[in-house]
């Protein structure tokens, strides 16, 4: 097994008791932020107490759905104060959340709402993520969402968008594969182009998940196994990019544990192949 | 129209049409519910045309915002459904979508996570014909709700007990309530009541929900115990709440009693 592989799962409050008990042969668990901030009157209640007692068998990765740091509204700097809280206490691997926006006018749809690919939109987010970077005392890491809205107005492509970003602000990219086949085929691109348009060096995190594909349009369901096609994908990517960590995540209609980990057992192979052949070429 | 909106204006359009009680659809279509809040009335920067949509059947530019509009309230809906099980079951599932589509129009969230979304939904069911019809459901929504702050508050710890300091005047000496207990008014008697039992009982009184690590516990309080500890909880002094519990007729050994009682079980201590 390579050492800089490193894969897991998408820790869910179905899990937490099994995976106390008998701590399984993954590298972390990534949570989402905002099931451990709590109320706004603050504390994180016993959620937090059960993720510290994860936190002391592995690894665990923060990531969030709601800084809204796409919005035209400002920064909630109560948002980004709880996080920090929470981010000093479990001591995560990373801190991510989305290129997106989730509200506006004070409303909060919770929904990773698409932007437009535009200079504009980019001047905008630049500062917001660096003032975020710096509230939080660390680098994010950011992802792509899917989105089923695209608009006639954006000026550059997404991989454009993310890569300048990523440029201007330091900050990492979390290339969610399945994100980018689902994107792709809802505004018709071919994935691959999504890929080969990113900067490599920006790429410090992988996300996979399933979709549904019944109907005229993608959705990002988090409700399956990845598809062959993400699969396929996948690979393209970490011969890309090479091997990063890498994430299942499997939020709807959650399988027995077993099937979560046979997922990141696969997508462990395909990191290990790509891992494998840098050493041997290496050698 | 304008074809190339600024993000405030796209933004501004797509909250306006993806919250919209009418939906995607009908809401593009110019249709209009009379009474809604101001936030419903459509801006005057429409940013419909700058979306880019496919001539396909299901792929066209509304199908393509009703992914997001659908998602709304779906996503919303079930964050309450999981906070308020026992009610969602008592409405059933076309009263309690009304319920949940009344509260988004009155209280829509504000908050980056959604455990801040349901902080009132027994106010907005108070408002409903539904809780003008079934009372009991209020009080049945309060304790639900007590109980999801109960295991998101905290962390939980060790309080300080109620030893008096050296000097201190225990007059003058402020208590604090828990952050893992709340206090909640009742009128009916809704702790293990179901809906396929018959209708529960009045009961007038004060339920103190309560957790310690995973467990949460609920315990009715008789009605002078229940006036001294929600005294406490608005910051009254110990003076003051002894001379509360003297009014309500409490004996000295009653109120030793009582506020043992509570510090044993961590809903007091020292501030």
């Amino acid at each position: 097994m390579s050492t800089d592989v490193q894969v897991g799962v998408g820790l869910r409050p179905p899990h937490y008791a099994g995976v106390l008990e008998d701590p399984p042969a993954l590298d972390f668990f990534e949570v989402i932020s905002e099931n451990f901030l709590g109320l706004r009157t603050g504390g994180g209640g016993r959620p937090v107490e059960v993720l510290e007692r994860v936190r002391a068998l592995r690894p665990v990765r923060l990531h969030g759905v709601s800084m809204n740091l796409g919005s035209v509204d400002p920064l909630s700097e109560h948002y980004l104060a709880r996080l920090r809280v929470l981010a000093d206490r479990i001591d995560p691997e990373c801190v991510s959340d989305h290129v997106c926006w989730t509200g506006e006018g004070g409303e909060n749809l919770h929904d990773l709402l698409p932007l437009p690919w535009t200079e504009e939109a980019l001047d905008h987010l630049v500062p917001r993520v660096h003032h975020a970077q710096e509230r939080l005392g660390r680098r994010l890491v950011l992802e792509n969402p899917s989105s089923y809205v695209g608009y006639l107005h954006s000026t550059m492509t997404e991989w454009e968008f993310l890569g300048e970003l990523a440029r201007r602000t330091g900050a990492g990219l979390l290339l969610d594969v399945n994100n980018v086949f689902v994107t792709a085929r809802n505004h018709g691109f071919a994935p691959v182009w999504y890929l080969d348009g990113l900067p490599d060096a920006a790429v410090a995190q992988f996300h996979l998940s399933g979709h549904d594909d019944s109907g005229p349009l993608r959705i990002d369901t988090h409700d399956r196994r990845v598809c062959r096609e993400v699969w396929e994908l996948f690979r393209h990517a970490v011969r890309r990019f090479g091997p990063r960590p890498t994430l299942v995540e499997w939020d709807d209609r959650l399988p027995p544990f077993p099937v979560l980990l046979e997922e990141a057992s696969r997508a462990r192979a395909i990191l290990e192949e790509s891992s494998d052949a840098v050493l041997a070429l290496a050698g | 129209m304008q074809s190339s909106p600024s993000l405030a204006d796209l933004q501004r359009w797509m909250r306006w049409v993806l919250t919209n009680p009418l939906g995607a659809d009908r809401a593009t279509g110019g249709e209009q519910l009379p009474g809604l809040p101001e936030r419903f009335v459509e801006p005057e920067a429409r940013a419909l045309a700058c979306i880019a949509g496919d001539p396909v059947h299901g792929r066209g530019v509304v199908d393509r915002l009703s992914v997001y509009a659908s998602g709304y309230f779906s996503r919303l809906h079930e964050a309450l459904e999981l906070e308020y099980p026992r009610l969602a079951a008592a409405l059933g599932a076309e009263e309690f979508r009304d319920l949940v589509a009344a509260h988004l129009l009155s209280a829509p969230s504000s908050s980056p996570s959604l455990a801040d979304l349901g902080e009132d939904l027994a106010g907005t069911l108070r408002a409903c014909p539904a809780g003008t019809r079934w009372p009991w459901l209020v009080d049945l929504a309060a304790l639900e709700r007590a109980t999801a702050e109960v295991w998101l508050s905290g962390p939980s710890g060790p309080r300080g007990g109620l030893t008096l300091g050296e000097g201190e005047d225990p007059g003058l000496l402020r208590l604090a309530f828990s952050a893992l207990a709340r206090l909640v008014r009742m009128s009916w008697d809704v702790v293990d009541w179901r809906p396929e039992q018959a209708l529960p009982a009045p009961r007038q009184g004060r339920l103190v929900v309560w957790r310690v690590e995973a467990t949460t516990g609920v315990e009715w309080l008789d009605h002078a115990p229940g006036e001294v500890l929600d005294a406490l909880s608005r910051g009254a002094h110990l003076g003051e709440l002894c001379e509360l519990a003297a009014t309500l007729g409490m004996s000295s050994e009653h109120v030793g009693t009582a506020f043992g009682h509570w510090a044993e079980r961590g809903w007091v201590g020292r501030g």
